[in-house]
């Protein structure tokens, strides 16, 4: 690249100023003339059957325009990313309490929020299922008429009887995960209605409009011309704003009323009702030779799916194939259930099963190395998977992209803390008796992608306009992670002008459709489609410029101009003549034959961390003191954005191991504040984070770039647990890890 | 009512419910957009906005309190140039990702930037300790607004004092007042059970979304509970003072450094300038921070109604969960504190142990006041929070340090006795078992260096 690139460069985002100056419109911040809100009414307990709904007193209430039912809807009562399995508004059965009932539309929040308190619903209550295992009994009450068991899946390779055999030392431990809320600062919001076209226009936080659309188009019996859905850049989601929340209410009601509606949960309703992060159970049973072999895993998952599918089983699927880590176990086997439940509802949240696999898996490694008396590197690198060896999920799998895990490896060998590590320099002489600091490692792999065989298709288009810009447009949202600016930058790049030169447009369903703002893809697959539509844009030019015979690559672009066999033409005068010149290309990455639908990835990152920690042994408490957080990024195209997801991700895991602690009981969260449900503060980060991004090139990617989003959150737990065994001799199995658990721990230790 | 408020240097003339809330105002009746709404609770930050000078949360201010106030909220920072060069700094810096967290810190950094040339990272950590991020880690930010401080930026015109002098406004729902007899009336009829303002932190959270079924008297104008007072012999506080004043009080760090330990670690900056060490205390809950300092220095609260003024020792203040001595028509005037009359020797320390490092409810915490000499303990109170239905001091603890030379050994016993003389419970926030093996913990550590 000359230095005249913009791949590599730290360009200034193209939405932050905006935002930082408060012009930004959120989804939250609609607002419309005429405009109603809405309140929901949710079911009051976790399992009941519906006897009746009455909503008469709410009617008559002044300032309420309208109360639904699920009465009021023509079309199917029903939605799902995967399966329409979720009703819109219940009325025979309800299955957590997130579950809607009634939509209220008032003149203020408040009379509709009152006018939900007047519903009169009767229940026939049931007992809730909220343990997964006890849900599988034979006498456990049917969530759903295909049973309780919402996915299974069986992987694995070998004889894993013959593997546990040959294995000299055999590990056996039970891993729990909690649930995790997203916590994203702007809660579910949005608003509807009717543009001059009459199309039914609705502005909400989401992750693909083009999902939010085509659920909300058979709810209504409504054609894909008459509904629009647009994501603007919103205010965070991280996997929390997948599934549909509020974008059909608000059709709904505006459908009905004919109004402009505005939805926004609160803080309390969006904690207690909104999907979160399935917890795990993962029993892990490991094998080794005495020379650091690798000779058996059987691996078993049991999680909450929840009350209904949304993600479950693609978590799962994430979950399985990474469950043995990036590693060459010689004989392995995977049996993964997800289970409903009457608990709220689980989908995705970045790492998408892999946090939980990671969390496993890494402390069984460290486990290993430490009995054996290995390095932790060396006892990694000895075992790491190659393109040649069958995977752990078996079925002839290999992984045959690009692995830099070996890269990796040597880069956090030669980083400070491990060095520190080596020379068993831990523990400062300055530190009270009673704080002990240790320092672990976890290395991980994270697909990226949606997964085999699933449409992981990407399209964008670019238009040369007059005044010599150019108009990207792609739908994938802006959620904070800045592929808005990333994607701007490689259209700019292929299209050799000027970064200032692009405008552009995402997240609405007029225009193509690029696929979700997820599973770390935007910049890896969607930067592809935008190199092919400057591809088929210069292609147009050639056409429109009726030089013939051109070949692409005798098309040079400048700034205003392109010269083609010698022959200038301008931009201007191409759009004069022709009107808007576009491009548009339609991506698909490149996948594996699935061996489940999902099942396996064929882009990987690869990622480690090093943490040092320090335990107080007198009040439990866990003091990160320095991480360090090795990625491979591919190519950096953004290097400021790359360390800031970086950052981010790291302070998520962070929350996620030591203070998010989601409580439930009875199928009920007791804890929906950010009072009480704890992410971490300024005053929670530890004083040094320090992100080395590696390039080592994945050959599919734009410039070689990797998707990095969720391997910045994944490895962090465990490092962390395997710092604090460093520190303490003790090995926990639970996150999150919090002081009471240290405590308790240590005395235990002490008695015994 | 017809309130009187200057936004952004703009006036305004708004005619609604005194009690409605700041930031419902500004979004809603006056399209400011801008002021975020993240949590209603006060615990995100999002939106903070500058009145009369300071980062309060627009969440937890009603419209009536800023009657006659000077605002700013985001968009009038970004009007000024040097707000606008904190903007451009905040971006360039990768400060801002999803960005809606960003508006409220922006605001609390104006503050904390003002006419300043560098910060460290502790002042930023602190300055911005009322702001919750879930994109960016918050390191990014740090730099940035460590950045902008080379700038020299000077945001004065954002902070200015006050729009209108307004000593006393009325309406149905919403008094204020600036004289405390007049108020003191107000408060003696029993047939509108006037709710006492005076930070509204903990008013507000407790009644949430249903604030206009409150009849509100505001006390934070009253000159008499304003205010930190040196006698000579005592240290006066006004319960009407924030934690802010007390935090800026050279008197009070220098006499009781440890009142300003707790007021450190309550809540955010946000609710230390609007929270009141008066309204902490007459919540008669065990995990207000400022009591156990105040038990441990053997505070007398001073008490006024209409017809009688009383002064109660604090340990005699709290009769139960959530429940004071305080009865219908009196409220607290102020906090006295006897000066020491020398401090040779003196040990103490409030330590407290909660949810996070900022923004956190207490597990567990300890304020402790003593003398050693010759490693003997002398003149020991301990006074125990979260541990039980109100603070608590620690009588047996208390009489077993002060036999004998402190010694390692006595100092471990010593915990095991706090251990077992508190009465912690199984909570949504933590276990009796933690509570008491951690009490025990603070108590070592904090008195470790003392001991042979």
């Amino acid at each position: 690249m000359s230095n005249t690139s913009l791949i590599g460069k730290s360009i200034r985002r193209v939405d932050a100023f905006a935002k930082a100056s408060g012009q930004h419109l959120y989804p939250s911040d609609f607002k419309a003339d005429n405009m109603l809100h809405l309140k929901v009414l949710r079911a009051a307990h976790p399992h009941a059957e519906i006897v009746s709904i009455d909503t008469k007193a709410t009617e008559n209430l002044p300032g309420v325009a309208r109360v639904l039912t699920a009465s009021d809807i023509s079309g199917t009562n029903a939605y799902g990313l995967v399966v329409p399995d979720q009703p819109v508004l219940c009325d025979k059965k309800v299955l957590h309490l997130g579950d809607a009932i009634a939509i209220v539309a008032a003149e203020t929040e408040q009379q509709a929020r009152e006018g939900c308190k007047l519903i009169q619903v009767e229940y026939k209550v049931l007992s809730p299922l909220v343990d997964p295992e006890k849900a599988l009994d034979k006498n456990a009450p049917e969530l759903h008429s295909t049973g309780n068991l919402c996915g299974e899946i069986n992987l694995g390779h070998g004889d894993i009887n013959q593997g546990f055999k040959e294995a000299d030392q055999i590990f056996e431990n039970t891993y729990q995960t909690g649930e995790q809320e997203h916590a994203f600062l702007e809660t579910e919001a949005g608003g509807a209605y009717y543009d001059e076209q009459d199309v039914l226009t609705v502005i909400v936080g989401g992750q693909n409009p083009f999902n939010d659309h085509r659920q909300i188009l058979p709810v209504l019996n409504l054609q894909a011309d008459q509904v629009r859905v647009i994501n603007p850049p919103v205010g965070g989601a991280f996997g929390g704003k997948e599934d549909i929340n509020v974008q059909i209410f608000l059709a709904l009601a505006t459908y009905h009323t004919k109004r402009p509606c505005k939805m926004v949960l609160d803080r309390e309703e969006s904690i207690a009702y909104g999907v979160k992060r399935h917890p795990y159970q993962i029993k892990i049973k490991t094998g080794v030779t005495n020379d650091g072999t690798l000779m058996a895993a059987d691996i078993s998952i049991l999680t909450d799916a929840g009350a209904y599918l949304a993600l479950s089983t693609a978590v799962l699927g994430q979950a399985a194939e990474h469950s043995y880590g990036p590693y060459n176990f010689k004989n392995t086997q995977i049996r993964a259930k997800a289970v409903y439940t009457n608990n709220g509802n689980y989908s995705a949240f970045r790492g998408f099963g892999n946090p939980q696999a990671a969390f496993a898996i890494e402390q069984q490694m460290d486990i290993m190395s430490v009995a054996l008396g290995m390095d932790k590197i060396a006892f990694r690198r000895k075992n790491i998977i190659n393109s040649n060896t069958e995977t752990g999920i078996g079925h002839g799998h290999k992984v045959t992209s690009d692995i830099s895990l070996p890269q990796v490896l040597n880069a956090v060998e030669k980083g400070d803390i491990y060095q520190q590590y080596l020379n068993n320099e831990k523990q400062p002489m300055d530190r009270p008796p009673w704080k002990k600091r240790g320092i672990g490692i976890s290395t991980i792999w994270q697909g990226y992608g949606i997964g085999a065989e699933l449409n992981d298709n990407a399209a964008a288009s670019i238009e040369i306009q007059e005044n010599n810009r150019y108009c990207l447009t792609i739908s994938c949202p802006e959620l904070g992670q800045g592929n808005m600016t990333t994607l701007s930058q490689i259209a700019a790049e292929e299209l050799n002008c000027g970064f200032e030169q692009i405008e552009v447009i995402s997240g609405d369903t007029n225009g193509p459709n690029s696929g979700s703002s997820n599973a770390s893809r935007t910049t890896a697959i969607v930067g592809s489609a935008i190199i092919g539509a400057v591809r088929e844009l210069k292609k147009k030019m050639i056409e429109l410029s009726g030089v013939s015979e051109t070949e692409i690559e005798q098309l040079s672009l400048k700034k205003d101009e392109f010269e083609l066999k010698g022959e200038k033409h301008s931009l201007a005068d191409i759009v004069a003549k022709q009107g808007p010149v576009v491009g548009e290309y339609e991506f698909s990455p490149r996948q594996t034959d699935a061996i489940i639908l999902g099942i396996p990835h064929y882009h990987f990152t690869y990622g480690a961390q090093v943490i040092q920690v320090e335990v107080d042994t007198l009040t439990g408490e866990i003091a990160v003191q320095d991480i360090e957080s090795y990625l491979d990024a591919g190519k950096i195209i953004n290097p400021i954005g790359a360390e800031g997801q970086s950052e981010g991700g790291i302070v998520q895991g962070l929350g996620y191991a030591l203070h998010e602690k989601l409580i439930r009981k009875n199928g009920q969260v007791l804890n929906p504040r950010l009072s009480s449900y704890i992410i971490p503060s300024i005053q929670d980060i530890p004083p040094k984070i320090k992100t080395i991004l590696l390039e080592e090139p994945e050959p599919l990617g734009p410039y070689g770039a990797r998707g990095i989003a969720e391997a910045t959150l994944t490895p962090v737990a465990p490092a962390i647990l395997n710092a604090v065994y460093d520190a303490i001799g003790i090995r926990f199995t639970h996150i999150p890890l919090t002081p009471e658990m240290v405590l308790k721990a240590l005395s235990q230790k002490k008695d015994s | 009512m017809k309130l009187l408020l200057k936004i952004n240097n703009e006036k305004y003339e708004i005619e609604t419910d005194p009690r409605e809330l700041l930031i419902d105002v500004l979004r809603n009746e006056l399209n400011l957009m801008g002021t975020k709404c993240g949590c209603g609770e006060g615990e995100c930050g999002a939106c903070t906005v500058i009145l009369n000078g300071q980062a309060v949360n627009s969440c937890l201010t009603t419209v009536g309190q800023a009657h006659g106030a000077y605002i700013n909220t985001i968009e009038g920072l970004a009007s000024t140039k040097e707000g606008e060069t904190l903007l451009n700094v905040l971006t360039d810096k990768g400060a801002v990702q999803c960005g809606f967290c960003t508006p409220g810190i922006a605001v609390s950094s104006s503050v904390l930037l003002n006419q300043k040339s560098a910060l460290t990272d502790k002042e930023v950590r602190h300055g911005l300790s009322g702001h919750l991020c879930r994109c960016t880690g918050y390191v990014k930010i740090i730099d940035a607004v460590k950045a902008a401080a080379t700038q020299k930026l000077d945001l004065s015109p954002l902070l200015q004092k006050g729009y209108l002098t307004i000593d006393a406004s009325e309406s149905p729902h919403f008094v204020r007042l600036d004289d405390l007899n007049s108020a003191l009336k107000i408060l003696s009829d029993p047939k509108k059970n006037w709710r006492i303002l005076a930070g509204g932190t903990d008013l507000f959270v407790q009644n949430e979304k249903r604030l206009n079924t409150l009849n509100m008297l505001d006390i934070s104008g009253i000159r008499e509970l304003r205010g930190i007072i040196d006698t000579g012999t005592e240290i006066q506080i006004g319960s009407a003072t924030s934690f802010t004043e007390i935090l800026n009080s050279a008197d009070i760090k220098k006499q009781f450094p440890i009142l300003q330990e707790a007021a450190r670690q309550i809540g955010g900056v946000q609710i230390q300038n609007s929270g009141t060490i008066g309204g902490n205390i007459a919540t008669g809950s065990p995990a207000a921070d400022i009591i156990p300092p105040l038990m441990a220095l053997g505070a007398s609260i001073e008490i006024v109604s209409s017809q009688k003024s009383r002064v109660v020792p604090i340990k005699d203040f709290f009769t139960g969960l959530n429940q004071t001595v305080l009865k219908p028509g009196e409220l607290i005037k102020q906090i006295n504190l006897t000066k020491s009359k020398d401090r040779l020797n003196e040990i103490e320390f409030f330590d407290k142990l909660g949810t996070r490092k900022a923004l956190s409810i207490t597990k567990v915490s300890i304020a402790f006041y003593g003398r050693a000499k010759d490693n003997q303990l002398k003149s020991v109170t301990i006074a125990m929070g979260s541990v039980g239905e109100n603070v608590k001091p620690a009588p047996k603890t208390t009489e077993f340090l002060m036999q004998g030379k402190l010694t390692k050994e006595r100092l471990t016993q010593a915990g095991d006795i706090l251990s077992s003389e508190i009465s912690p419970i199984d909570d949504l926030f933590s276990t009796e078992e933690y509570c008491r093996q951690a009490a025990k913990g603070l108590l070592i550590k904090n008195l470790w260096e003392y001991a042979v």
